[in-house]
């Protein structure tokens, strides 16, 4: 379990997270949404242990992140936004590298990279971006780590590649899993997402499942104009509208309606799942 | 099984084990090229003198020092940085960051790598070539490097030994792990342009130092100790190397445990 308790952390006077708490449970794929800017990526650099907060404690399972003990760096991974292409093929770099994780599956590497219709025969130094990623990616889920943490991972891949790494991620995450993913592509990962945690500048403004979500608010797909929406927007296919579920009813969650919602109405949607 | 979180013998191994081989892939051809300068040397020395016509011809012990002096120092300096540089970066730091071995483990191995092993392969590669060269071509060289060693050492004379030591030790001036430790914490010190920065302040220090030294000398009364600098001054130059080379990798050993990316 990882426990985030009131962190704080800045670059030299901009304070970009502030009293953050928070707890991330096992078996949850959480998505991190935000604006550019909020600290999603710094969150997830504390708590793989590049960075250490400024005040506030992170633990995961008993270990603090910064002091990167090996016990500690064995049980999970972090996939950077940015990753390096190294001058070696790739099935040679997941020959070298997943010697250090305790849990890493060769053969599940090479499923994966089929999966994603990757040549692990390629050198990375050769591939495109999106093939880099995709690399990257496999051995990530390929190391069966307890905490998985993505930084936009989808970025750079193309369409067929997204519905590839929904599929893998929820075929090759273990049920005691933890697995954080950055994004600002929520319409890749909404259907895997669950919790959704939206930060804004220094608070956490939401942190629950879909199901809590949608016993909350209402997103409605009908043409019918709801005076008392807190968001209503025009799609390609009709129209959605969002507001405070009265009756109980249930509805799929929309999470860039949701985003949008409670980028809108932030100390209501906070008290709201307050309650 | 209980393994130590600060060093574990079989994690270690696996560890250096990939770093080693990582930095020979980086590595090898640079530092088979700085071994081999030798020969390159010879070769242009030997088409000059055909193009002139000149048939008495060959290469100087002064001029293969000098070439000695600046190969190695600038392979010393920069070895270091080429295969470490990349703690600082980003998107390669946190890979090296990220690795399941503990921080004691990643910088021991460093050490090996970056002060030890490269350094030592390359001083073989060049001292072998150069030899190989006086043992081939005796016409057109004078002795080589490894000869006047061993001269020296069969004299005895520690004076002679220490005199002909200074040609691998750069012409009199720098130790070679002063100078590959000067180039690691310049590697880790340094975000951008490791290389040249790493070069100016190691050259701007020296400056100083001498000018520090010159201002002493100049200000303090010496009397008797004069004749005690002026008899151990190699020695104690050697120290105060030995003493900037601790201090530099022990600013590495906390750099490098406390570095956030």
């Amino acid at each position: 379990m990882v426990k985030i308790d009131n962190i704080s952390f800045s670059y030299g006077s901009k304070t970009v997270l502030n009293n953050i708490t928070m707890t991330l449970e096992e078996g949850r794929i959480y998505g991190l949404l935000g604006e550019n800017g909020v600290g999603k990526t710094t969150l997830l650099t504390l708590l793989c242990g590049l960075k250490k907060a400024k005040s506030g404690t992170i633990d995961i399972d008993g270990h603090n992140p910064y002091k990167r003990e090996p016990s500690f760096l064995e049980n999970q991974f972090y996939l950077s936004d940015e990753v390096p292409a190294m001058q070696m093929k790739a099935t040679d770099y997941a020959r070298t590298y997943g010697k250090f994780w305790k849990n890493f599956d060769p053969g599940k590497f090479t499923a994966l990279m089929e999966i994603f219709e990757n040549d692990h025969q390629q050198r990375m130094d050769q591939m495109s971006f999106g093939q880099l990623k995709k690399t990257y990616i496999s051995f990530a889920l390929a190391c069966s780590c307890k905490y998985i943490y993505m930084d936009e991972p989808t970025n750079g891949l193309d369409i067929p590649s997204k519905a590839q790494f929904r599929k893998a991620v929820t075929k090759y995450t273990a049920e005691d899993s933890v697995i954080l993913i950055s994004t600002h592509q929520v319409r890749d990962l909404e259907n895997i997402i669950d919790p959704i945690i939206i930060l804004d500048r220094q608070d956490v403004l939401l942190n629950a499942s879909t199901e809590e979500i949608s016993r909350k608010l209402f997103f409605d797909y009908s043409n019918e104009r709801y005076e008392g929406a807190l968001y209503s927007e025009i799609t390609p296919g009709g129209s959605i509208q969002v507001y405070p579920n009265l009756t109980g009813e249930e509805s799929k969650v929309n999470i860039e309606a949701l985003f949008n919602t409670v980028h809108q109405h932030k100390d209501l949607i906070k008290g709201m799942m307050k309650k | 099984m209980y393994r130590s979180q600060t060093f574990d013998w079989k994690r270690f191994c696996r560890y250096f084990s990939f770093d080693f081989q990582n930095a020979f892939r980086r590595h090898w051809l640079i530092t088979l090229l700085a071994g081999l300068v030798p020969m390159f040397h010879f070769t242009v020395i030997g088409l000059l003198a055909i193009l002139s016509g000149s048939e008495q011809w060959n290469t100087h012990l002064s001029v293969n020092d000098m070439i000695l002096a600046a190969v190695s120092v600038s392979y010393f300096l920069m070895t270091p940085i080429l295969l470490y540089g990349k703690i600082t970066d980003r998107a390669e730091g946190a890979v090296w960051q990220m690795l399941p071995a503990s921080h004691c483990e990643k910088y021991v191995s460093t050490i090996l790598n970056s002060i030890v092993l490269f350094p030592l392969a390359f001083t073989a590669v060049y001292l072998g070539t150069d030899w190989l060269i006086t043992v081939l071509f005796p016409a057109h060289t004078e002795s080589s490097i490894i000869s006047r060693i061993g001269m020296a050492l069969i004299r005895c004379e520690s004076t002679e030994r220490a005199n002909t030591l200074e040609v691998l030790v750069m012409s009199k001036f720098f130790l070679p792990y002063m100078v590959s430790s000067a180039g690691l914490c310049g590697a880790v010190l340094f975000k951008r342009n490791k290389g040249s920065r790493t070069f100016l302040t190691a050259i701007l220090s020296f400056v100083v130092l001498i000018v520090i030294i010159a201002v002493i000398a100049a200000k303090v009364e010496m009397g008797s100790a004069v004749e005690f600098l002026d008899r151990n001054l190699q020695c104690l130059w050697y120290c105060f190397q030995t003493a900037a080379a601790v201090c530099c990798l022990i600013y590495v050993y906390f750099k490098t445990r406390k570095i956030q990316l």
